[in-house]
């Protein structure tokens, strides 16, 4: 097993990510999230040559919405909420699927048939669906203002998103743990006395690492993609600031700068102004390929094969050459001369 | 006999789940006040069974106007089914075409096709239709033809763009599958038997190892189907298409909620059950698979 750290495809996912966070948490700390807005466009004598929304320029590299403001800095200021949002939801996904799964697969073998009819439900029910569904009396603003705070939204937000696949995740996991409890070094340990718990412990959990955090990636990435779409539906993460005004009623908003509220109802204006709407889907895109690159590089530097080009010819080993041993002539002996 | 009461028990759980979530939301509704009545809950199941039971009697609002759900919902179920079967039957055989293509190379050339693909797979879907609209709009601009109609008035109903557009990242992701398969195939001994013997390539991979792929492609596709599903959701909603989704957003009422998704639910769980039975009576001759 290689270090991850040095595997480049695991590196570029990283750094990618890793970079996003950090630039997003030092704009907000320095500028206080403050976005610039570029309203009219002045030539050098002071003459108003264009207004918002301007399309990318050297100035603001993904261009101004229809208020002048910059499509980079509100990008990068919802970077932190999004990501650590989706990190969030895969966490909780592993940390409750885990164990259960576990379990699942060592204790209840026998019931597996009537789980797994079960849970095959979840596998008609479209994701997205389900989240706006639960979601949209959590997050909408009702007439008079949120009850809730902003924290206590996305922390409900994630939960809520983190439960909705975890029954999937614990059929996998289980299934994967009985794969691995009828290996011969299984069965072996357990005639030498072993208890299921050790079994789980010393041998299961160690197989099944690489699997886990793969389903880790995957869920994040998928994460990402019910964000965008509930963007999209305009339920957006932390809660949908709506406009009760009767004469002039502002569109839903979101209360912070992440992508999905970026994304909005802004999809109507694609064929004007297209770097609005494609702002916050580059970005979704950008850090679901990182991710992906995250786990390829896992995979390749923990197992020495591909997750995704699977069965390959593989690198080829580096045999560790030996020192050449010449033989002399004196080396050699007669022993017993014929005569 | 007893596979008959299989399928009829997992027929049955399935359904449960999906009432059992169906009744979620107007419990949920109590987090914004912080608190969880689970009475809320029971009174939801409660409604639903009894609305699954007298489905004749469930109406939903439209347009100010009391209709009755049954003969209404029929008609843009069909047509999110035809979508998605349309879709789905696009995106096996572009995938099982790729990868009988892809196979024909070398291994060097492979990696690459396949690294492409890995990258393109974590595409979200958003971008993929943004981008086929504006081409298509692109090429009206520039040459005054429209190759497909880019959303829905009204009634119209569209097929040609959403069905490509479905396809595109199921195709993707079944590629990427059956490529797997294939690749284990290849090294499998009869292969080599059959090449010892003078067979071409192509005719293996078509004849041979086609076959005994296809078996694990389809019984690993239900994660594909599931991922079509948003999707489909998604695509409707951008499209202003009227299919089954769109009318589940605008009744968001956990009765009528819940007996859409099990109108959606029937034909597919149809769909793999009868597969299942038939690829487990015609290939192995009622071997098990796992």
């Amino acid at each position: 097993m290689k270090s991850v750290w040095k595997n480049p495809f695991f590196l570029i996912g990283f750094i990618f990510i890793a970079g996003v966070l950090i630039a997003s948490f030092i704009y907000s700390g320095i500028t206080n999230d403050h976005i610039p807005k570029y309203r009219f466009i002045y030539d050098d004598n002071g003459k108003i040559i264009g207004g918002s929304p301007q399309p990318p320029s050297w100035k603001s590299p993904f261009g101004t919405d229809k208020g002048g403001y910059d499509m980079f800095a509100k990008a990068i200021v919802g970077a932190k909420y999004t990501i650590l949002s989706a990190l969030a939801v895969g966490v909780v996904r592993m940390v409750l699927a885990v164990p259960i799964g576990l379990f699942l697969g060592v204790f209840l073998r026998r019931k597996k048939k009537y789980i797994n009819g079960f849970v095959d439900s979840f596998h008609y029910i479209p994701l997205t669906i389900l989240a706006v569904y639960l979601l949209r009396p959590i997050l909408l603003e009702p007439q008079g203002g949120f009850t809730t705070t902003i924290f206590e939204r996305i922390a409900m937000e994630v939960v809520i998103l983190a439960i909705l696949t975890v029954p999937i995740i614990v059929v996998v996991i289980g299934n994967e743990t009985g794969r691995v409890a009828e290996q011969e070094f299984v069965l072996c340990s357990k005639t030498l006395g072993a208890g299921k718990l050790r079994i789980i412990r010393k041998h299961i959990f160690p197989a099944l690492r690489e699997k886990i955090f793969v389903i880790f990636g995957q869920q994040m990435m998928q994460t990402l993609i019910v964000f965008s779409h509930l963007g999209l539906l305009q339920i957006f993460l932390g809660g949908t600031h709506i406009s009760y005004d009767p004469w002039m009623p502002d569109p839903p908003q979101s209360i912070t700068y992440e992508w999905s509220g970026l994304i909005g109802n802004t999809y109507k204006l694609l064929q004007w102004i297209p770097w609005v709407p494609l702002t916050p889907i580059i970005c979704f895109a950008l850090t679901m390929i990182a991710v992906s690159f995250m786990i390829e590089g896992y995979v390749q530097a923990t197992t020495g094969y591909s997750h995704y080009f699977k069965k390959g010819k593989g690198k080829k080993q580096k045999v560790k050459e030996l020192p050449k041993l010449e033989p002399s002539p004196e080396e050699f002996h007669l022993y017993q001369k014929s005569s | 006999m007893r596979k008959v009461l299989d399928v009829a028990i997992r027929f049955v759980l399935s359904c449960t789940g999906i009432i059992l979530i169906g009744a979620l939301p107007p419990f949920l509704a109590g987090l914004q006040r912080k608190t969880l009545d689970w009475g809320i809950y029971w009174a939801s199941l409660k409604e639903i069974v009894y609305s699954i039971v007298h489905v004749q009697d469930v109406t939903y609002m439209y347009l100010q106007t009391e209709k009755p759900l049954f003969p209404f919902m029929l008609e843009p179920v069909m047509y999110s089914l035809s979508v998605m079967l349309g879709a789905f039957v696009l995106a096996c055989t572009a995938a099982l075409l790729m990868t009988i293509i892809t196979i024909l190379f070398n291994y060097r050339v492979r990696r690459f096709i396949k690294i492409i693909f890995y990258i393109f797979e974590s595409i979200p879907d958003i971008l993929i239709i943004f981008i086929a609209q504006l081409s298509v709009i692109f090429i009206f601009q520039k040459s005054g033809i429209l190759l497909m109609d880019i959303a829905a008035l009204d009634k119209q109903k569209i097929y040609l763009l959403p069905i490509v557009c479905l396809s595109i990242l199921p195709t993707v992701q079944l590629f990427r599958l059956s490529m797997i398969v294939f690749e284990e195939e290849l090294n499998k001994d009869y292969v080599l038997l059959a090449r010892s013997i003078g067979l071409k390539k192509l005719f293996i991979v078509i004849v041979h190892i086609f076959r005994n792929a296809v078996i694990s492609v389809f019984f690993q596709s239900k994660k594909t189907v599931w991922f079509m599903l948003s999707n489909l959701f998604i695509l409707e909603y951008l499209f202003n298409m009227g299919g089954v989704t769109l009318f589940m957003m605008e009744s968001l009422n956990p009765k009528i909620f819940t007996i859409t998704l099990i109108a959606f639910f029937i034909p597919i769980f149809i769909f793999y059950t009868v597969g299942e039975w038939l690829i487990k009576r015609k290939i192995t001759g009622g071997e098990s698979i796992s």
